[in-house]
């Protein structure tokens, strides 16, 4: 086990961490005390041997960690340190983290099973930070300004887009303006920089405090008002989600070859291509720093370069003309913003005035030193941003070297290979010559993966660096479905890719076709097909996607990344915005299921052995009925804005549903008493996710409006494996029989009761499952957005009374292969059949 | 001058063992002028903590004339023993001096200008400091060039040593008008201004005592 070793000029200090550290501990963890000298007369002080015989106390292969009250038990301590052999060395870190409070985190942390790094980790993140009074203090003083707090409130927080606003609305001011991020605790950033904005993390609900001069603070603070009031210019335009990564296309395929001939990553957009690959050289180049005799004249260059940089970008946004959306479009602002963020100018211009060096190596460091910063992030949106600082620096670096266009594609039809792809690289294509698209790095996030995703060309990210080795011009196969490529393809496999990019392409076609019908079958047989949301960014897609209603609002995204729990007002906004968008369409809001595997950092939550049987779900809910009351009084709020179900998670008995029950009708009479209106016939449902319940379905329906089946949990409790354990995914299977009889019979009592039931787990979106489900009687069907006219597709050429001939089968089978396997020759047999046009 | 001094051509461990012992009657004899130096711009314990540490230094100070293992000692007696900074900082000065001393029982005028140069390497790593910053190495750093300058011009160990401790009390006191940059000093920030730096007192006291063990021995 990992030691702790303090080292302290009081003896008695030392002496009374240590007990306080074991008290708090349960687990016994070797902590040796060092404080003190041998000297009755003057004690305090300290002995590096005392020291060097304390961490060989606690010595072990899993090492020790060192911690020090003030400066000279640090020297000391690490006199210590270096008294050891080479090989004990290896094992000791000093922690610099302070030392009562990091001790204890340190040995919490320990206790818990944690490595060295993060135990090291989490007693330095035990840093008490100077008081927001002290810090306030500081930050007029230094300015001489006035202040004044605000409180973010746009979903996206002070991100790309919303920063550029804000950036370009101060840099009409002309004194001085500075903002912190209050909540967070970052340190003042200069906010007329749009870097020293992004990266003090502002997230929807944090709070900042502004400084700017008295002569024009009430302007300042104004402008800022107007743009929260206005949401920073996100209403009214959606962003375009990045495509999630993609299941493979369900179309029966001949068996894939693994040879050493491919390369897989992450599917960005789906499609087929074949043709030589071109290389796309877009990393900052090595820059040699040349001495400069005239910084002004070099100064003049520099900024001629910024100049021209913005001309080409605008130049570009112009001739991309439709293709680029409104909100795609502020990716670019930001860029432009980026070339005048007057950090990063200063920046350069000093060191060029300084150093006497070239503009080019200095700009290159600067941009690379900016990206890194990003790219050390938490908020994996602001890591993304490291792309977006390296796409301008280029554009800047290339002017100023005087070369061309880098993206000199050539006329040739080819697939384009990037070690990054860089917003500004998909604003420069042309779409005539490009098949497709790969590249070595990169996510899903990034704003080069939303801008690539709607091209219509297949696009494939994180191939691995092997994607350089390709040389430039060799064949390859692109599938962006399977986010693979193949390189050198024989003619089969060509012609294999080639029948299946015209399946695909008249399926897509088709499943486009239907998109906006009803999900009917070739009977006649009606169900509902909804989406599953899990963030207000995700309307416009939901929209579009053909979902006749939301079928699971996961509400747990309120919760996380924030200090406080969402208060009503907040939420009801939210629900209501959400309520507004889908325009009629009904709303299924799912109380949060806030557990072990989902940790909130403002709720005192104890850690669990096993979360996933935990006090999670409604469990929790009922237990902590503040946090409980505030989201129902929210949702009830928003159901007289238009049609809004609540939905209750991890159900395991009649009394549970009950228990929640009482709470809604108190939480309703409450409104009541505070005349506020709800819909007072709102639907009241459970997911069926717990055996218990599934088994319980019959005495459980009578109490509520709708069931709705979470297959993934269910699938996991039924078959005791979890879904995380990879050794466990053939037991991990819904398509067991024994979960398909759980299904059944939760649909069965449902029905019997005169209730409906829908399904909002993974399988709901299954063509696969869907003949089955369809047959067993499932009333509604919960899935992701982009898989809902694929859906259609295969439902509009199903009947329902031969998916229920196929479901009586199927249940009476004994394993989930041969389940699947019957699905997929049933489906096979009826794809031929599918609708295409809307009932005659 | 250096011809009217018959010096000796090395220091041997009864020199060490000598310079020590000086070390200690001077720190006893200077304790609470060291510790007034303190009281301005530290917590008024130099001067104990020095005293404490090398009345220990003499009780296990070993037998024999292997000077490494008697510079090693005194090292990990005042690590042990000190208690404040001067602690780990002069454990490391005699630590780092020792190393290359191991053996040893007589050092020639480049071992002491090696000693000098290997103890200052390794107090301006243990303090993260160099010349100038209000510390120890204000005296140390001119005494081990004014030794090497000595040698340099032709001059023997003891007039070298008389040189060091020049320039190291020269050092000492070229810290009154400097701001301290490291230790509690430093807090203090323009105040510390003003105020002789007690760690450059004591290395000047150390450089000196050295020079008159030597001179001692070869009267």
């Amino acid at each position: 086990m990992i030691g702790i070793v303090i080292v302290s000029h009081s003896r008695k200090l030392s002496d009374g961490l240590k007990d306080v550290a074991d008290a708090m501990t349960q687990v016994p963890i070797p902590i040796a005390s060092a404080g003190g000298v041998d000297d009755p007369d003057h004690p305090l002080g300290t002995d590096g041997i005392r020291v060097l015989d304390a961490i060989r106390d606690v010595m072990s292969d899993d090492g020790v960690l060192v911690f020090a009250d003030i400066g000279s038990a640090k020297l000391n301590a690490e006199m210590a340190m270096d008294l050891l052999e080479p090989e004990e060395q290896t094992k000791v870190q000093f922690c610099d983290a302070p030392l009562v409070e990091g001790v204890l985190a340190a040995a919490v942390q320990i206790a818990a099973g944690s490595s060295l790094e993060d135990a090291m980790r989490e007693a330095r993140q035990a840093v008490p930070a100077p008081t927001e009074a002290v810090k306030q203090q500081q930050d007029t003083a230094q300015t001489g300004g006035v202040s004044r707090e605000f409180t973010i409130r746009n979903p996206l927080g002070l991100h790309a887009r919303p920063a550029a606003s804000l950036v370009s609305a101060m840099n009409a001011f002309s004194g001085d303006i500075r903002l912190r991020n209050v909540t967070k605790g970052k340190t003042s950033v200069n906010a007329k920089s749009i870097n020293g904005v992004m990266l003090s993390e502002v997230a929807r609900n944090d709070r900042i405090l502004m400084v700017a001069d008295p002569a024009e603070a009430e302007a300042v603070f104004a402008a800022i008002d107007q743009l929260i009031q206005e949401n920073f210019g996100e209403d009214g335009i959606a962003p375009v989600k990045p495509e999630p990564i993609r299941k493979p296309v369900p179309q029966p395929r001949p068996p894939r070859d693994v040879s050493a001939g491919t390369l897989t990553g992450l599917s960005i957009a789906r499609g087929f291509a074949l043709g030589p690959i071109r290389h796309v050289r877009s990393a900052l180049p090595e820059v040699e720093p040349v001495s400069i005799s005239d910084p002004d004249a070099e100064i003049e260059r520099f900024k001629m370069a910024l100049s021209a940089a913005e001309t080409e970008i605008n130049g570009a946004l112009s001739a991309a003309g439709e293709r680029i959306s409104a909100y795609d479009r502020k990716i670019f602002d930001a860029h432009i913003s980026y070339l005048h963020d007057p950090d990063i100018i200063e920046t350069v211009l000093g060191r060029i005035s300084k150093q006497h060096i070239c503009a080019e190596a200095i700009w290159r460091q600067v941009v690379w030193d900016l990206s890194r910063t990003y790219a050390a992030l938490q908020d994996p949106l602001l890591q993304a941003r490291a792309g977006d600082v390296i796409d301008v620096g280029l554009r800047v670096l290339r002017l100023l070297m005087g070369q061309g266009d880098a993206t000199d594609h050539a006329a040739e039809p080819s697939i384009l290979a990037y070690e990054e792809l860089r917003p500004s690289d998909v604003l420069t294509l042309n779409q005539e010559t490009v098949l497709g698209i790969c590249a070595a790095t990169g996510g899903t996030t990034s704003h080069a993966a939303i801008l690539a995703s709607a091209l219509n060309i297949p696009v494939v990210f994180a191939l691995g660096d092997a994607l350089a080795a390709v040389a430039d011009g060799q064949q390859v196969l692109l599938d962006g479905a399977a986010a693979k490529i193949t390189i050198a393809p024989d003619a089969s496999a060509i012609e294999t890719m080639q029948n299946e990019r015209k399946i695909w392409q008249d399926h897509v076609a088709r499943a486009e076709a239907v998109r906006d019908l009803p999900a009917e079958t070739l009977d006649g047989h009606k169900v509902r097909v909804a989406a599953n949301m899990a963030s207000v960014d995700e309307l416009g897609v939901i929209m579009r996607s053909g979902a006749q209603e939301v079928g699971l609002l996961r509400t747990e995204f309120l919760y996380m990344r924030r200090d406080t729990a969402p208060g009503e007002d907040e939420q009801y906004d939210i629900y209501r915005s959400i309520v507004a968008g889908l325009k009629g369409k009904p709303l299924t809001v799912r109380t949060a299921d806030i557990g072990g595997d989902k940790p909130v950092s403002y709720l005192d939550r104890p850690a669990e052995a096993n979360p996933n049987l935990g006090w999670r779900g409604l469990r929790y809910s009922l237990a902590v009925p503040e946090l409980f009351e505030t989201q129902l009084a929210a949702i009830l709020r928003a159901s007289a804005h238009g049609p809004v179900r609540i939905m209750f998670p991890l159900v395991s008995t009649v009394d549970e549903v009950k228990a929640a029950k009482q709470r809604v009708q108190s939480v309703m009479d409450q409104l009541r008493t505070r005349a506020l209106p709800f819909d007072e016939g709102l639907e009241i449902g459970i997911m069926i996710e717990v055996p218990a319940a599934a088994e319980m379905a019959d005495l459980i329906a009578p109490e509520v409006d709708f069931f709705s089946i979470g297959t993934n949990d269910l699938t996991q409790y039924v078959m005791a494996a979890d879904r995380a354990n990879p050794k466990l995914k053939d037991l991990f299977d819904p398509f067991n029989p024994a979960v398909l009889r759980m299904i059944a019979k939760s649909i069965k009592a449902a029905h019997d009761a005169d209730i409906w039931i829908g399904m909002c787990g993974a399988m709901a979106g299954s063509p696969i499952a869907a003949p089955i489900l369809l047959g067993l009687g499932l009333d509604e069907f919960s899935m992701t957005p982009a898989d809902i006219a694929e859906f259609k597709l295969t439902l509009r050429g199903l009947s329902l009374s031969e998916c229920r001939n196929l479901s009586a089968r199927v249940l009476g089978l004994d394993t989930a292969r041969s389940v699947r396997e019957q699905a997929s020759l049933f489906l096979g047999r009826h794809k031929a059949m599918a609708k295409t046009a809307a009932t005659p | 001058m250096a011809d009217a001094l018959a010096g000796p051509k090395t220091v041997t461990g009864p020199m060490i063992r000598a310079w020590i012992e000086t070390s200690a009657e001077v720190f006893a004899a200077n304790r609470g002028h060291l510790s007034d130096l303190d009281s301005p711009i530290g917590d008024a314990d130099h001067g104990n903590n020095m005293n404490r540490g090398f009345n220990a230094v003499l009780e296990k100070l070993p037998e024999g004339d292997d000077i490494g293992a008697l510079l090693k000692s005194v090292a990990m007696t005042l690590i042990a023993k000190v208690g404040g900074a001067a602690g780990p900082l002069y454990g490391t000065l005699f630590l780092e001096g020792s190393k290359p001393l191991m053996g040893k029982t007589e050092l020639s005028q480049a071992d002491l200008a090696q000693f000098f140069e290997d103890a200052i390497a390794g107090v301006k790593k243990r303090g993260r400091s160099d010349v100038g910053m209000k510390t120890m190495l204000d005296a140390l750093v001119p005494a081990s060039e004014a030794f090497q300058a000595e040698t340099a011009q032709g001059g023997e160990i003891l007039a070298a040593l008389r040189a060091a401790a020049n320039a190291a009390e020269s050092g000492m006191k070229a810290t009154i008008p400097m701001q301290a940059q490291r230790g509690r000093a430093s807090y203090l920030g323009e105040r510390s201004i003003g105020h002789q730096d007690p760690g450059a007192t004591s290395s000047y006291l150390i450089v000196q005592a050295l020079s008159d063990a030597v001179e001692k021995a070869s009267e």
